[in-house]
């Protein structure tokens, strides 16, 4: 598991640092105008967050799309999204992450649904957090509750009681687990971001032991069988600056 | 990119391969050796059904007992050469998605004593489970000594 975060660590940094190989020049030659003015002026904190970021996971959505087409946007089968917001604190970002989920199984001889919600918080360390374009790569940690309900419908056979139809349900499930996060932030323009975020789900529990219906699945997480689980988002990221970027100071 | 695309395309789903089953397996022991023991069955019926399980067996060391997924409890009366004895066992039912190809799963744990008229009875399992081969053979869940 480690190996694998490790290894995309360093084929992001490899990415990064080759990207930022033609820039880095002109940018110490022009920053040190606005680093003198500013030298003079009161010094800014470097603790003060720089701006907003909110974001839509691609991936949940192009799932729901592949499956149902167009009607993933109105009465598919699976409904999935996924809303992310960090703000910059010196190189650190403090994240929020909140998604919805609804899905319909259909299976032979049986039907089951499962619906809820999911928030995720937890920080990020940035290693890039002197580039004047604010790109990030970083590794984090989140915490993550689940909030579900579902049912299932199912056909059974039966030679000396008959055949049957049974409804089970679940009226309200609570789950938590843990993440390791990594990922990429890269700027498109100054107000729209792109990036990606790979982690690493484990220690989730289980507090249905003794419910008739064994859930299958836990919004957030993934198939509530397994002890722990892998997850990427692709996300689309717009950006509200609180004050004006570096980059923008420069030109 | 790339790896968003082996996220959307890549997910596996489970083999389906079931271990749990609706029928209990019960065995006839002697009470003083603890040997297996056959004997001889005039009829074995569940109250809930009309069908008669087992009807004149003159030699048998075990049976197996029907449980029903939308019930919590299966009354069998015996009527052997030990005379007329009812077992009567709670059980709790727990229903599972395997996977969209597999379907559903019903699991019977926890199977318990409400009533026993047998001299003696022991749980070797208390999860009702088969033991995948040639043909699926349904696990030993309950001892009735005589």
């Amino acid at each position: 598991m480690f190996r694998f975060l490790i290894s995309i660590l360093f084929v992001q940094a490899s990415l990064i640092s080759f990207g930022q190989q033609t820039e880095s020049q002109p940018d110490s030659a022009t920053i040190a105008k606005p680093a003198l003015k500013d030298s003079i002026q009161k010094a800014p904190s470097k603790f003060k967050p720089t701006g907003l970021r909110v974001g839509l996971d691609l991936v949940s959505f192009g799932q729901g799309v592949q499956k149902n087409g167009i009607r993933a946007f109105t009465q598919g089968d699976v409904r999935q999204w996924k809303f992310s917001a960090d703000i910059d604190i010196y190189r650190y970002f403090l994240n929020f992450e909140y998604g919805k989920f609804e899905r319909y199984w259909i299976a032979p001889a049986s039907n089951y649904y499962n619906e809820g919600t999911f928030i995720k918080v937890g920080p990020d360390i940035n290693f890039f957090h002197k580039d004047p374009k604010q790109n990030a790569l970083f590794i984090g940690l989140r915490y993550a509750r689940s909030k579900y309900q579902d049912y299932i419908i199912y056909d059974y056979q039966n030679q000396v009681y008959g055949d049957n139809t049974k409804r089970v349900s679940n009226g309200e499930l609570k789950s938590n687990w843990f993440e390791i996060t990594t990922g990429l932030k890269v700027r498109l323009t100054r107000y729209v971001w792109s990036g990606y975020t790979a982690r690493f789900k484990f220690r989730v529990n289980d507090n249905y032991e003794n419910n008739a219906l064994a859930p299958h699945w836990i919004p957030g997480y993934g198939a509530a069988t397994r002890e722990s689980a892998w997850g990427l988002e692709y996300w689309l990221i717009f950006r509200v600056p609180f004050k004006k970027d570096k980059i923008e100071e420069i030109k | 990119m790339f790896l968003a695309y082996l996220f959307l395309v890549g997910c596996n789903e489970p083999d389906c391969i079931r271990l749990a089953s609706t029928t209990m397996g019960i065995g006839f022991y002697d009470i003083n050796t603890g040997d297996a023991l056959a004997i001889r069955v005039n009829r074995l019926q569940v109250v809930g059904s009309d069908s008669v399980l087992m009807e004149n067996v003159t030699s048998t060391r075990s049976v197996l007992l029907p449980l029903n997924p939308s019930d919590t409890s299966v009354t069998a009366v015996f009527d052997t050469e030990f005379g007329i004895d009812t077992l009567i066992l709670s059980y709790n039912t727990v229903t599972r998605l395997i996977s969209e190809e597999c379907g559903a799963e019903i699991m019977i744990e926890n199977l318990r004593r409400a009533r026993n008229d047998f001299d003696s009875i022991r749980f070797v399992n208390r999860s009702l489970q088969i033991t995948l081969g040639e043909s699926n053979i349904v696990t030993e869940n309950v001892q009735i000594f005589n």
